[in-house]
């Protein structure tokens, strides 16, 4: 009978500090997620920038091992990503099966030229730096044209920089909202033991020894929602994956570690910091004050 | 300021934020007393003990608890003079959260004590004084009124203060545990400590007293008293 009400007080006190940790690991969850998308998009943005073709078309006469030369040279830069060169003979076979049609025996000579095509690296995909790369492959010996279409880098680049720009307003947005109602929660935590720090400091307890263990169960409530969070984060992702298999890789592991310090470091410094703001508003509150 | 003196407050005024409870007062206890402060409620008891433990300021006059000078005390200050005396709150202030065992080690570690073997045996030590040996275990909403009083009571001699202030430290008590607790108390101050007691307790007043405090019309006024012990 005894052990009864003791019981009672304890799962009360364990229950709201649970629902405390789960509304924490909801924000986080949310958090991780829109840096999930964050973090795709660049790399989905990089993609399509890494596809972007610049064709390096050659002139009539060219030796292959000038060919050779070039390519080399090409590769040598920094922009370069690859390089692939399509011989005379290989553009013609590219075509006819494009065409359908052997256009050489209806044209009786071959009118293609041979070319070097060029992939840049994602950060040189600019409409200002390929106009500088191309300018400077156009004054190479061997080259006669060099091809490729502004319009399409311009709009990518516009794209990509909006959808950026949208998805960094809205996690900032999140952030904010994550701060407010993690901070919020501990509070009324705090709140409801407002009369015990009170008390605390009646017996001659120095604000430190108090602030102690409070700032390590914020940090610890921090950890455990960061975990929940993360075990969600895997859950939703292994969802997508099932569906959409492109949109990324498990084995990028790198980006993972990123993704789950971030969440695991957000959760402890928001959780452990509001803690310590909330309890040394009643460490420093006037005792009258505090009814 | 005399070796053996513990209290001693010349020409104070006791504010409640601003409103003034108490103006001079000039009270001045030696180790050895056993000191009743006594008055109507609301007469400023309470405030008057208050001001000695650091929750209310002095801003005039001249105060001394122990060795800290009471005008100049910064907030920093005010745990270590607290652990310098022993405190017997009028509503108890326990720690609702964790049971008795638990409410006396709080107080041990915070104020510095590190060795566990000697800290159960301080904690028991304390406990049985009050009677409440067993009850270690217990939460203290599972404790009765006066059980929670000498829980308080108990914790207030954990440290082995030069000071003890009591805001009514019997109010919840029956004749024999009361008796029991000023006993306590009283041996207390004969070895060497002083006791500050507020009470509406005159049937008991009698029995054990060597000056009291009366706390009347903003003012107080200190009494010598007649018979001495037992």
């Amino acid at each position: 009978m005894a052990a009864s009400p003791d019981k009672y007080a304890r799962k009360r006190a364990r229950s709201s500090a649970i629902s405390t940790v789960i509304g924490i690991s909801l924000v986080l969850f949310m958090l991780g997620i829109l840096s999930v998308l964050v973090l795709n998009a660049r790399k989905l943005s990089d993609t399509v920038k890494e596809n972007i073709q610049i064709q390096v078309f050659l002139d009539e006469d060219v030796k292959e091992a000038d060919v050779i030369r070039l390519k080399k040279e090409i590769d040598a830069e920094t922009f370069t990503r690859s390089t692939t060169y399509v011989s005379k003979e290989e553009a013609a076979k590219q075509l006819t099966e494009d065409l359908g049609e052997d256009f050489i025996s209806f044209l009786g000579y071959n009118p293609l030229q041979a070319a070097i095509d060029l992939r840049l690296n994602a950060d040189y995909a600019h409409p200002d730096s390929i106009e500088n790369i191309v300018e400077g492959i156009e004054n190479r010996e061997a080259v006669a044209e060099v091809v490729y279409s502004p319009n399409l880098i311009k709009q990518i680049n516009q794209n990509v920089n909006k959808i950026g720009l949208v998805l960094l307003g809205f996690s900032a947005l999140l952030l904010l909202i994550a701060i407010a109602l993690i901070n919020n929660t501990i509070r009324l935590t705090i709140y409801s033991k407002r009369f015990i720090i009170r008390s605390m400091q009646l017996v001659g307890a120095t604000r430190g020894f108090i602030q102690r263990p409070f700032i390590f169960a914020g940090i610890m409530q921090g950890l455990y929602a960061s975990f929940i969070a993360i075990l969600l984060i895997l859950g939703v992702l292994y969802a997508v994956r099932m569906e959409i298999p492109e949109f990324f890789e498990f084995t990028d592991i790198l980006m993972f570690v990123k993704l789950f310090g971030l969440v695991a470091l957000l959760g402890i410094i928001i959780s452990g910091l509001s803690t310590l703001f909330a309890v040394r508003r009643y460490l420093r509150m006037d005792a009258r004050k505090i009814y | 300021m005399a070796l053996d003196t513990i209290v001693d407050l010349k020409n104070v005024s006791v504010f409640q934020g601003d409103h003034l409870v108490l103006s001079d007062v000039n009270i001045h206890i030696n180790k050895g007393d056993f000191v009743y402060l006594i008055g109507k409620t609301g007469s400023g008891k309470s405030s008057l003990l208050k001001t000695l433990y650091g929750e209310l300021p002095v801003k005039q006059g001249e105060g001394n608890v122990g060795e800290f000078d009471l005008t100049k005390l910064k907030r920093k200050q005010v745990p270590f003079l607290r652990r310098n005396l022993g405190i017997v709150f009028q509503d108890f202030e326990l720690l609702t959260d964790r049971n008795v065992n638990d409410n006396l080690l709080f107080v041990l570690r915070a104020t510095g004590w590190k060795n566990k073997i000697e800290m159960a045996a301080r904690m028991q030590e304390v406990l049985d004084k009050v009677g409440l040996g067993t009850k270690g275990y217990k939460m203290p909403h599972e404790l009765s009124g006066g059980e929670q009083q000498r829980v308080a009571v108990a914790r207030a001699l954990l440290n082995d203060p030069d000071l003890i202030l009591a805001d009514e430290p019997t109010g919840n008590l029956d004749p024999n545990t009361t008796e029991e607790i000023l006993n306590l108390l009283y041996e207390i101050s004969k070895n060497g400590r002083a006791v500050l007691m507020a009470t509406h307790d005159y049937v008991h007043m009698k029995k054990f007293s060597s000056h009291i405090i009366r706390c009347a019309d903003s003012s107080v006024q200190t009494e010598e008293v007649r018979q001495g012990a037992i």
